[in-house]
């Protein structure tokens, strides 16, 4: 079954989920002006997959029932599949500006159904026919999951069991023969108000006196024990407004919370790991490739809109023939398409795991988001440039449309004539909300901090190689130390 | 020609769009019906289609084709059928390619 965009919001009525915002218990999130934009975003994926303009890239055959259902709850049976996904983000994004928030929850599935099928080969556990019927599961409900990896960490240099307080990391709290209980946090839990199930992974590699943090499961978003407390974004009062928000139908990046787990129960046939410490760094780094291939896709469909509103007040400015806007419009460009080859190309490059599902290139994955943690920003400093400095110095909507003083904003805000002055101020304020504050740092750290893009870089580059080239070309016989 | 033809209809999904799609494709069923030609187009994935007319947003091209082997009119960007063809005289090759085709 795939879900309608309304469908989708109605369920999430009826849903018991905990939610918290700036010290206020939500009676009704689903209507909220915090909320109400990243569900909007949410809604897209199923919108766009029902809309035969683009369920060529939103919808494909299901692998394990044959049954056409939306990209967002398949497993990758291809290098086109991977390929697929990455055009799929940017025609989304070209539609939102903003992130829809699906994706983790995808690439969840994908890391772990490779995962659990090692972890069977291994141990004889049963995990991976758990996986396949959850994901079966997912793709008849068309259910939105939230990838819930990034534990709060406490002391960074303290392993999970070496910390002050064990529920740094989300752990194994009790085991009976009903399921288990886990304790702990997830941070930065995009999509996770709006979601309606929970994929819990462990978020670093461990080792055997961390065993208990071990731990994968799939958990419903208000299951008793679950509580979700929204991040505040930079400008969210604005979310009150209309056109001072800039987007004012899908908001800013994904909605993220900090999702308490307060020993919540989960019954065995959905957990995924529970002790298998040795695979916990697999699991992480396949979730990671995943994650860091999207970047090129949905940002760039992303830097797309910004290219478009740069374009748009530069005309509105009147300066669109200038040598050096153009020439800042095609740096744009460069950038944005330099971030989309990363995507395709990690994902061209794609290969096949033990489990028949595919995975991407790590090495280009790991490229291509360490280029979105600058090209981002850079894209963003030109759109400001280009703007000018009305960006910052905007007075609110609500003077605009004051009585009194709203005449002169509309003659003094003004551009080019036969541009009225509200085109322009909406262009700017999208301009504004897109490029500054909040969503770039999510270009930062989204899908990992650089450092851990250059550490897995390091690791896949293959130094040994392309040390052996140079000393062959050098003269040098005999092998490097 | 008198009797319905069947034509699977497939987009691309639209992540790079040269062309408006949907638009080519209002113009191409604009063009048959001054044409007084009998065009039904399903979804790309019925079965019984007499021909599948692909429309994607840029030359990539990069449209799944479906199993079946129906003949192909393949829209891609401002070309069809692989060669160059200008965004005003899209729709109206288009056409007379799906009619050599029946």
């Amino acid at each position: 079954m795939m879900r309608t965009d309304l469908e989708y919001i109605d369920s999430l009525r009826r849903l018991n989920t905990v939610i918290y915002a700036s010290g206020e218990k939500l009676d009704n999130f689903v209507d909220h002006p915090l909320i109400r934009p990243h569900i909007n975003a949410a809604a897209i994926t199923y919108k766009m997959a029902l809309d035969p303009e683009f369920e060529g890239l939103l919808t494909v055959k299901s692998h394990l029932t044959g049954k056409k259902i939306n990209r967002f709850t398949h497993i990758h049976q291809s290098p086109e599949d991977l390929v697929k996904k990455v055009k799929m983000l940017r025609a989304i994004s070209q539609q939102t500006g903003s992130c829809y928030q699906r994706c983790v929850g995808f690439d969840g599935i994908n890391a772990l159904y490779s995962t659990t099928y090692d972890i069977d080969q291994q141990y004889g556990t049963e995990y991976h026919r758990r996986m396949k019927n959850y994901i079966e599961h997912l793709q008849e409900t068309d259910n939105m999951v939230v990838g819930a990896m990034t534990d709060p960490k406490g002391d960074r240099g303290l392993k999970p069991g070496q910390q002050d307080d064990p529920d740094m990391y989300v752990h194994v709290v009790e085991k009976n023969d009903e399921g288990i209980v886990i304790r702990g946090a997830k941070a930065h839990q995009t999509g996770a108000v709006n979601s309606h199930e929970l994929l819990v992974m462990p978020t670093v590699a461990l080792t055997e006196e961390d065993k208990d943090y071990a731990v994968s499961c799939a958990v419903p978003i208000d299951a008793p024990g679950v509580i979700h407390i929204f991040g505040r974004q930079v400008n969210d009062s604005r979310k009150f407004d209309e056109i001072d928000q800039g987007n004012a139908c899908f908001g800013v990046v994904g909605g993220e919370a900090l999702t308490i787990f307060e020993d919540v129960f989960v019954p065995w046939e959905r957990v995924f790991m529970c002790g298998e410490y040795d695979f916990a760094g697999a699991l992480v780094e396949r979730f990671a490739c995943y994650h860091r291939q999207n970047y090129g896709g949905c940002k760039g469909g992303v830097s797309d809109v910004i290219v478009g509103a740069s374009t748009a007040i530069a005309k509105m400015n009147g300066v669109e023939r200038a040598s050096h806007i153009k020439d800042k419009i095609v740096e744009m460009i460069h950038l944005t398409e330099t971030v989309y080859c990363c995507s395709i190309a990690c994902s061209s490059q794609g290969r096949p795991t033990p489990s028949g599902a595919y995975g991407v290139d790590p090495l280009l994955a790991n490229v291509g988001k360490l280029n979105i943690t600058r090209f981002i920003y850079e894209i963003c400093r030109i759109s400001h440039d280009i703007a000018g400095g009305l960006l910052a110095t905007l007075p609110s909507e609500k003077d605009l449309k004051h009585p009194e003083i709203g005449p002169y904003m509309e003659k003094y805000i003004k551009g080019v004539s036969g541009t009225p002055s509200e085109e322009r101020y909406r262009i700017l304020r999208l301009l504004e909300n897109m490029t500054a504050g909040t969503a770039l740092v999510e270009s930062m750290h989204g899908a990992g901090s650089p450092q851990a893009q250059r550490v897995m870089i390091l690791r896949q580059g293959n130094l040994a190689h392309k040390e052996k080239l140079a000393r062959k070309l050098a003269g040098i016989e005999g092998e490097p130390d | 020609m008198t009797s319905s033809i069947k034509v699977g209809l497939k987009f691309c999904g639209s992540c790079n769009p040269h062309i408006q799609v949907g638009q080519i494709y209002r113009e191409i069923k604009e063009e048959a019906l001054r044409a007084g030609l009998d065009l039904k187009f399903r979804p790309w994935d019925e079965p019984g289609c007499d021909l599948l007319l692909i429309i994607s947003g840029c030359p990539a091209d990069c449209a799944e084709r479906p199993a079946h082997a129906a003949g192909e009119v393949a829209v891609a960007g401002e070309t069809l059928n692989r060669n160059p063809c200008s965004r005003g005289r899209l729709a109206k090759e288009a056409l007379r390619s799906i009619a050599k085709n029946l």
